[in-house]
């Protein structure tokens, strides 16, 4: 050999080394977790994924979930040394993770592949006659899904329509961003025209400097005040309690204004609580109701004071509210005092929010919900039908939830006690969640007018259930508040789109006559948006996740081809549908062989994780091999 | 006291009596007689609260004003609040039984009052 052959072969050996200590390296980092050298900016672009859901098929066993738990231990590692898998052991070999069910699990690969790749090993392991399916656990990004302690279990009137009909649809509107900062209400000043406020744990942060509006009854007479006094910088809340029948109903403290703050603006992920429609906008409290309700003065002097315009006597209001709420209200129609206040705060850049009454009227609204210039928000249920209770008629602007709203508040009957949370129903908690959203829209557009709010929340409005007594009535506003439509139509007025959600690709499901097939939907979203499905063509006996794209027959009949369609949304934009074959049939065909060495050009296959590297040791070694072949072996002459 | 005296004090009590019964002229004025206390000692009075917008600006707590609102509702009134530079509210005390209904009348019909209403709770 001579030397420059000598130093090609040495080369390709060294090649060669590098190839095999890299696939060791590989099988000896933690998988998925970091990235390797040199592939930082594959790693950003692409992430890699090392997980796969298999299911095994039924063989009748009835285990216990221990049993069942090491049964998948079993049934992966057994997976290993199947002929499918016998290519790919060297550079990929599978580990039980967890159960999903009794026949479904998580396996782990020992290296972390892209997508494709994944996806490729999947469709190796389907081929399995012991397992029904594989596909790739997808990782979802992370849409925002607030920590607060009880943002699952009670606050499904924030929720997607997917997730409760009557939701209004916050989490892929808190997933966008504005100049950079969360949508979430930050930098807008929401008013709380309401009894005062407490300082709860889940609230105090967002609280501004409010004022105490509630004036003497009479010379002297604070009785609805409460706290001794006339109008003072104090808003806190004292109580609201009555012992005086001759007054009004004999009842205990409400906390009205604590509760309605709380569903605006409630301290967001914080590992506490409760999470606000607009959980990072300044709340200031205006006391206007005390003792048997608030006067219609203190009330329009309020709502002037709060959209930042002077009140002789009362110092300026430093943090003027774009936002105003008032979940109150009694019978007549709009006093002049009303209209001219409202008037005055509209006209100064105020949007004024305000609840239409519990009176059980589908006729006639209480004032100043009936006054010109005003948001009328009527309630509605988790399931989209408008309250029982609900006022509702001419002036009614938009429905939201009302309904078991979970929201802070306080333990005292009379004085205060201790902060706590609680359900409560009536408009007064509807509108809350309009002056939230409405915040939202300020925050994206802080320039916004309060006609522009307006058409932006109306023109998104869901329609009311099909059926329910609201469905197609006027008099009952636009619909359902959608929070996230309002963000969107608002974004996209602005030139920022937002990208269909991509479903994806599903193969024909094969099932045996009176078998059970079951198979999971997927969708991808840009922007990491919570997707839901909306599916059709749905055969007789079968079900279908629209949140969780779980498609379930239990017993698959009669035989014949079925085609179902599904579609998949963020909640504003619909994605193209996408139409899964399915085929009861005794005839099912074999999976098609997915060949052992992966194209290079896709890094797809089985061959596991594919680097340049691998590619150069493959091809010295041919060119090598085919070099040595050709030339004969020199002989050496001394 | 002589007759003549008993007979001159007769008469001139008499005449006393007939001035409280009777206006010695005809009330020009349409709107309803402005006494509102009338009667205000059969029910204890309440306050009242009213408010009132001006035809422009007015000084918050102006005792003339308060004065001239008293003399045309003839019934105690007294300053309460604010609710805008042109409109103020009021306590007016009037007999737990009285309407008050007259007395908005009245206090609209002053030619420096654009509107007057009753202050009502709302909840």
């Amino acid at each position: 050999m001579s030397d420059t052959r000598f130093m090609a072969a040495v080369a390709c050996v060294s090649v060669l080394a590098s190839a095999s200590l890299h696939v060791l390296a590989q099988s000896t980092t933690e998988p998925g977790v970091k990235p390797r050298a040199g592939t930082e900016q594959l790693w950003e672009s692409q992430p890699r994924m090392n997980r796969l859901i298999i299911k095994f098929r039924d063989e009748g066993s009835s285990k216990t979930t221990a049993q069942s738990a090491a049964s998948g231990q079993e049934r992966v590692q057994a997976l290993n040394r199947s002929a499918a898998m016998a290519g790919r052991a060297a550079t990929s070999t599978l580990t039980y993770l967890k159960s999903v069910s009794q026949h479904t699990h998580v396996a782990q690969t020992s290296v972390a592949f892209s997508h494709a790749e994944l996806k490729a090993l999947a469709q190796t392991v389907a081929l399995d006659p012991r397992v029904e399916y594989a596909e790739v656990d997808e990782r979802v990004y992370p849409h925002f899904v607030p920590n607060d302690t009880f943002y699952t279990s009670q606050q499904g009137n924030l929720k997607s329509p997917f997730i409760e009909a009557g939701g209004a649809n916050l989490p892929n509107a808190w997933g966008r961003t504005a100049a950079g900062v969360p949508v979430s209400g930050a930098g807008v000043t929401v008013a709380v025209l309401d009894t005062g406020y407490r300082p709860h744990a889940d609230l105090a942060a967002n609280i501004v400097g409010g004022y105490d509006f509630i004036s003497q009854d009479g010379f002297n007479d604070f009785t609805t005040a409460n706290d001794g006094n006339a109008r003072d910088a104090d808003a806190l809340d004292p109580g609201d309690w009555n012992t005086q029948a001759s007054l009004c109903d004999v009842e205990n403290s409400s906390w009205h204004g604590t509760k309605v703050a709380g569903i605006i603006g409630a301290v967001g992920n914080n590992s506490t609580g409760i999470i606000g429609v607009a959980y990072r906008a300044r709340i200031l409290p205006v006391r206007v109701l005390g003792v048997c309700g608030g006067y219609t003065s203190d009330t329009a002097a309020a709502l002037q004071w709060a959209a930042g315009l002077s009140v002789p006597g009362v110092p300026a209001n430093p943090n003027p509210a774009k936002v105003i709420n008032m979940s109150f209200g009694r019978s007549g129609t709009c006093s002049l005092t009303y209209q001219n206040a409202i008037t005055a705060a509209r006209n100064a850049g105020s949007v004024i929010v305000v609840s239409t009454g519990n009176d059980y009227s589908k006729t006639t609204i209480t004032q100043p919900a009936n006054c010109a210039g005003v948001i009328a928000v009527a309630a509605h249920t988790s399931t989209g039908a408008a309250s029982d209770y609900t006022n509702v008629g001419p002036g009614t602007t938009i429905s939201a939830p009302g309904n078991s709203i979970y929201t802070t508040r306080n333990t005292g009957t009379t004085v205060p006690a201790d902060d706590s949370y609680g359900t409560h129903s009536g408009t007064s908690f509807s509108a809350p969640h309009v002056a939230g959203a409405a915040a939202l829209l300020v925050q994206i557009k802080p320039g916004i007018s309060p006609a522009e709010v307006q058409a932006h929340l109306v023109n998104s409005a869901r329609p009311y259930a099909s059926g329910s007594y609201c469905a197609g009535r006027s008099d009952c506003g636009a619909g359902l508040l959608d929070a996230f439509r309002a963000v969107h139509t608002l974004l996209q007025s602005q030139g920022i789109a937002n990208a269909a959600p991509l479903m994806n690709a599903l193969p024909t499901q094969y099932v045996l006559p009176g078998g059970a097939l079951q198979f999971i939907a997927s969708a991808t979203d840009a922007e990491g948006d919570e997707v839901s499905f909306i599916g059709s063509g749905l055969p007789a006996g079968a079900t279908f996740n629209a949140v969780t794209g779980v498609f379930t027959w239990s017993k698959a009949q009669p035989a014949g081809d079925y085609t179902f369609v599904i579609q998949p949304t963020d909640g504003a934009t619909l994605g193209a549908s996408m139409s899964v074959k399915i085929s009861v049939t005794t005839a099912i065909p074999l999976p098609p062989v997915v060949p052992d060495v992966p194209p290079v050009a896709s890094g797809g296959g089985g061959g596991g994780s594919l680097h340049w590297i691998d590619v150069v040791a493959g091809l010295c070694l041919l060119l090598a091999t085919a070099w040595l072949r050709r030339t004969p072996a020199p002989k050496r002459v001394d | 006291m002589t007759n003549r005296k008993l007979l001159l004090a007769g008469v001139a009590a008499l005449n006393l009596w007939a001035c409280a019964q009777s206006p010695g002229y005809p009330n020009p004025d349409p709107l309803p007689p402005p006494n509102l206390l009338q009667g205000a000692a059969l029910t204890a009075p309440v306050t009242v609260r009213v408010i009132v917008q001006f035809r422009q600006a007015m000084a918050s707590n102006d005792d003339t004003l308060v004065k001239t609102l008293q003399g045309q509702v003839q019934a105690p009134v007294h300053y309460l609040t604010a609710v805008s530079a042109d409109t103020h509210v009021y306590g007016v005390q009037l007999p737990a039984d009285q309407a008050p209904t007259a007395m908005l009348q009245r206090l609209g019909a002053l030619p420096s009052v654009a509107h007057a209403e009753l202050d009502d709770k709302a909840r």
